[in-house]
């Protein structure tokens, strides 16, 4: 009885993770430091929560300095805004964004 | 009674997965014990999910099962360059499949209250479980340690320790030692329990 139920949400875990448009034309790249970037579910949560935005085609995170770096499309509207916003609903600190 | 407060007491232990867009899957097997977790963000600092799990008591004991819808909030957090500090809050509500004694609802509450850096992991975790036929709660404590910092490409070893302590009637403390390895977005744990059974688990997030 509860084989099937289990069986399903093993199927729901294994989803796959949305692949970029790499033919897209490349944009600025933004970088971050954030704060509170300790463990690898950090890392993958946040790459996961930014790469969400259709702009963003490349996400880089360095632990050992909460450096999020993020490479953008030319065609989709981006700025250090929004990606200071994404780590805060994160729940991350900020310390400072913006273009490199 | 013991096996019944660990139904709904999953949310607690488990990372919960507050961040926008991702989701959370979270297996835990064991000779008397198996479930499956998964666990999606609905908004910021917030997440639900389901839970299905049974366990065995062993030859001529009750087998116990049951699904649980749960919620787990993100209530307050630290940030600093080198660690986070978390509590969360959560809550379930499930029907219990207890073989001898027929399916019931029950509901759960529970807290974690957390501080880590890249070394060094620290937890206290408490858990109230609530039905027709139980009112008690468990406190469990972890102390984790890295050996070494690893970077998110390499398997990062960590030795985790776990001391529980049952509240009420059947008041008792277990401790089991723990060995977790860390890659990229998954975490296997293999340990014993306070029995000295094995257990393994795996938490995914995607």
């Amino acid at each position: 009885m509860r084989a099937p139920l289990l069986a399903s949400l093993l199927l729901a875990g294994c989803a796959g993770s949305p692949v970029a448009d790499s033919a897209a034309p490349a944009g600025p790249t933004y970088v971050a430091v954030a704060e509170g970037v300790v463990c690898n579910h950090c890392v993958a949560g946040i790459d996961k929560t930014l790469r969400r935005d259709p702009a963003v085609t490349r996400v880089v995170i360095d632990m050992d300095k909460g450096l999020v770096r993020v490479s953008t499309r030319a065609d989709r509207p981006f700025d250090a805004a929004k990606l200071r916003q994404a780590l805060l609903d994160a729940g991350y600190g900020v310390v400072r964004a913006g273009r490199e | 009674m013991r096996l019944l407060l660990a139904l709904l007491a999953a949310p607690a232990a488990a990372q919960l997965v507050p961040v926008p867009g991702a989701s959370l899957f979270h297996a835990d097997v064991g000779q008397d014990h198996g479930f499956v977790e998964v666990v999606t963000s609905a908004a910021p600092g917030t997440a639900v999910g389901v839970i299905a799990q049974e366990f065995s008591h062993g030859p001529g004991q009750p087998d116990l099962g049951g699904v649980t819808v749960v919620a787990n909030r993100l209530a307050w957090r630290r940030n600093t360059a080198e660690s986070q500090a978390n509590l969360y809050l959560s809550a379930g509500l499930g029907a219990l499949d207890l073989e001898s004694a027929g399916r019931e609802l029950g509901a759960s509450a529970g807290f974690q209250l957390d501080w880590e850096t890249r070394r060094l992991h620290a937890a206290l975790i408490g858990h109230g479980l609530f039905g027709d036929r139980i009112a008690q709660g468990e406190l469990m404590v972890h102390l984790g340690f890295a050996p070494w910092v690893a970077s998110y490409e390499q398997v990062a070893p960590w030795i985790l320790l776990e001391v529980s302590r049952t509240l009420g009637r059947e008041a008792d403390t277990e401790v089991a030692p723990m060995l977790v390895l860390m890659y990229q977005a998954y975490r296997l744990e293999v340990g014993v329990n306070g029995e000295g059974n094995p257990r393994a688990a795996l938490r995914w997030l995607f």
